[in-house]
C-alpha cells in the first residue's frame, strides 16, 4: 500500500513539475515581435497609438467612428512609404496595422516592395503560412505579411491577431 | 396544509418571473439615444402590420444610412422598407429576409453586397443589434445559430438577462424611461443623420490596404445563394447594389467587383456598383456626408433614393402605390413624421 501512495505521489509530483516547466512557454512568448523601423522610431504592433505623434506631421489622416455607436474611432496616418492604423484599445487606441506602400521604405530586415521571394526568404527565413499569393511569418500577437504579385513583393503589412 | 404550500409557492415563482421580467427589461439596451441601430430590426413588425412593401432592402449601414423610403413613396408611389442593420453579414440578411416573408412578399428585395466580403460571425454586439430585435420564429433561432461568435450562448438570446445582467452600473434615465415602451427611432427603416463632416479630398485619396487574397469568402457566397433562391421561390427579384461611399476602412475592391458583376450575369440579376456612378446621382462629398464619406447623411441619400427611384421605376418595373388609398393613408403619416423629424434634427444641430 505505502509503495503504490509513494508512486501515486511521485507520479503527481512529475506531473506537476512537467506541468509547470511546459507551460511556462506562456503561448506565444517563443514567437518573434517584428517590428518596424520609421526613421528611427520602432513602431509595433499593440503600441499605444500616441507615438504616431512621433513620426512627424503625416501626409493624411482620418478616422472613422464604428457603425452602430460602437464608442472609440479608428484611424489612419498616411506617411511617405507607409501607413499606420490605430484602433481602439482598452486603454486608448493601439497601433494594429502598419503597411509598406512602396519601395522607399524596407523592413529592419532589409525587404522592401519590389523584394522578390527567394529574397524575403534569404532575409527572414522560412515562413510560417505560405500561399500563392503571402507570404506569412507569425509573431508575438501579430503577423507579418508579404504579399506577392508575379513573384514580386507589392505590399508588406504588419497586422495584429 | 398542502394547499397553502402550494399557493405559497405559486406565489413565489409567480413574484420571480415578474421580477425577472422586470430586470431583464430594466438591463436590456434601450437603443434609442446610443446605438439606434439596435432598435431597427424590432421596429419592421409594426410597420408591417400597416402596409406591405414592395420593395425591401436588406444590408448593413449602407443600406439605412442610404435610402429613404419616404422619398422613394414622395416621388415615385414606391412602398418600401429597409431592414437593414450594423454590420448586417450576409446571414443576418437571409433570415432577416425569410422572417419578413412570413408578414409579406415583395416585389423585389435589394440587397447591399459589401457585407459578402465577411465569411465568419464578428462581433456579440453587432449580432445582438441585428438578432435581439427579431420576434421568436424558426428563423431566429436559425439566425442565432449561424451568427454567434464563439464566446456567445444561443441561451442569452433566449434570456438576455443572462448577458445584460451586468449593465446595473451603466444604467441611465433612459433604461427607465424605456423600460416597457420604446419610442421609433427610424422612419421606415432608415435612420437619419443631418450632420456634414465633409471627405477632404485626402481622405479619399486613402484607398483599402492590398489583400493577399480577393477570393469573397465562400461562407458568404454560399448565403448569397440562398437569398437568391428565396427570392426565386417567392417570385421576388433580386437586385444586387453597392452603395456609393467607398472610404478606406471599409473599402470595396475592383476585384470583389468583378465577382460580383460574375455573379449577376451567371444569374441573371442586375447589379448597380453606385461607386461609378456618384457624379450622376449628384453626391457632393462635402455636403452629402456625416462623417467624411463613410455614410452619406440625409442629404446624400435623398439624392440616391431619388436616383435609385427611377431605376426600380423605369427597369424593374415597380408600381406607383399613390392611387392606393389604404396605403397612400399610411405613407401620407409616414412621410409627414420623416420630414419633421429631419426638422427637429436640423433644428438641433
Amino acid at each position: 500500500m505505502k509503495r503504490i501512495i509513494s508512486i501515486l505521489v511521485l507520479t503527481l509530483a512529475l506531473a506537476l513539475t512537467l506541468g509547470v516547466f511546459c507551460g511556462c512557454d506562456g503561448g506565444n512568448s517563443d514567437k518573434k515581435t517584428y517590428t518596424f523601423n520609421a526613421d528611427g522610431i520602432m513602431l509595433k504592433i499593440g503600441a499605444p497609438a500616441s507615438v504616431v505623434n512621433s513620426l512627424g506631421t503625416p501626409i493624411a489622416k482620418d478616422e472613422s467612428a464604428s457603425c452602430g455607436g460602437i464608442p472609440g474611432v479608428d484611424e489612419v496616418y498616411v506617411f511617405s512609404g507607409y501607413k499606420v492604423y490605430t484602433t481602439p484599445a482598452k486603454d486608448g487606441n493601439v497601433i494594429n496595422k502598419i503597411e509598406i506602400t512602396d519601395d522607399s521604405v524596407k523592413t529592419p530586415e532589409g525587404v522592401a516592395a519590389g523584394s522578390t521571394k527567394a529574397e524575403v526568404i534569404k532575409a527572414m527565413g522560412e515562413p510560417t503560412s505560405e500561399s500563392g499569393t503571402s507570404l506569412v511569418y507569425a509573431g508575438n500577437g501579430m503577423k507579418l505579411t508579404f504579399i506577392i504579385r508575379n513573384d514580386t513583393v507589392t505590399s508588406i503589412q504588419y497586422v495584429a491577431e | 396544509m398542502k394547499k397553502r404550500l402550494i399557493i405559497s409557492s405559486a406565489i413565489c415563482l409567480a413574484v420571480l418571473i415578474v421580477s425577472l421580467y422586470f430586470a431583464q427589461a430594466l438591463l436590456v439596451p434601450k437603443y434609442v439615444s446610443v446605438s439606434p441601430e439596435g432598435a431597427l430590426t424590432a421596429e419592421y413588425y409594426a410597420a408591417a402590420d400597416e402596409t406591405s412593401h414592395d420593395v425591401l432592402f436588406i444590408g448593413d449601414c449602407e443600406v439605412y444610412e442610404s435610402f429613404v423610403p419616404a422619398v422613394l413613396w414622395e416621388k415615385y408611389g414606391i412602398s418600401s422598407y429597409v431592414r437593414g442593420s450594423a454590420q448586417q453579414l450576409v446571414w443576418h440578411s437571409y433570415y432577416l429576409l425569410e422572417d419578413a416573408l412570413r408578414y409579406e412578399t415583395p416585389k423585389a428585395v435589394v440587397f447591399n453586397v459589401l457585407a459578402l466580403k465577411y465569411g465568419q460571425p464578428q462581433s456579440e454586439a453587432y449580432n445582438r443589434m441585428t438578432i435581439d430585435g427579431m420576434e421568436w420564429s424558426q428563423s431566429k433561432v436559425d439566425a442565432i445559430i449561424a451568427s454567434k461568435t464563439e464566446d456567445e450562448s444561443f441561451l442569452s438570446y433566449v434570456f438576455p438577462l443572462l448577458r445584460f445582467h451586468s449593465r446595473w452600473d451603466e444604467l441611465t434615465g433612459e433604461d427607465l424611461e424605456y423600460m416597457l415602451d420604446r419610442p421609433e427611432v427610424s422612419d421606415s427603416g432608415y435612420l437619419i443623420q443631418t450632420d456634414v463632416r465633409a471627405a477632404e479630398p485626402d481622405d479619399l485619396a486613402i484607398e483599402g490596404s492590398p489583400l493577399a487574397d480577393y477570393t469573397l469568402p465562400k461562407e458568404s457566397m454560399a448565403y448569397l445563394d440562398k437569398i437568391k433562391k428565396l427570392c426565386d421561390d417567392n417570385g421576388i427579384e433580386l437586385i444586387l447594389i453597392k452603395a456609393p461611399t467607398n472610404s478606406w476602412r471599409y473599402w470595396w475592391y475592383d476585384e470583389w467587383d468583378a465577382q460580383i458583376v460574375d455573379y449577376a450575369g451567371k444569374n441573371g440579376l442586375a447589379y448597380y456598383n453606385f461607386i461609378d456612378e456618384v457624379e450622376d446621382i449628384g453626391i457632393d462629398w462635402s455636403q452629402d456626408t456625416y462623417d467624411g464619406g463613410v455614410h452619406l447623411n440625409v442629404y446624400g441619400a435623398m439624392k440616391l433614393t431619388e436616383y435609385f427611384g427611377k431605376t426600380l421605376r423605369d427597369a424593374h418595373g415597380i408600381p406607383d402605390r399613390h392611387e392606393d388609398t389604404n396605403m397612400s393613408a399610411v405613407w401620407s403619416g409616414r412621410v409627414e413624421s420623416f420630414y419633421s423629424k429631419l426638422t427637429d434634427n436640423i433644428r438641433e444641430d
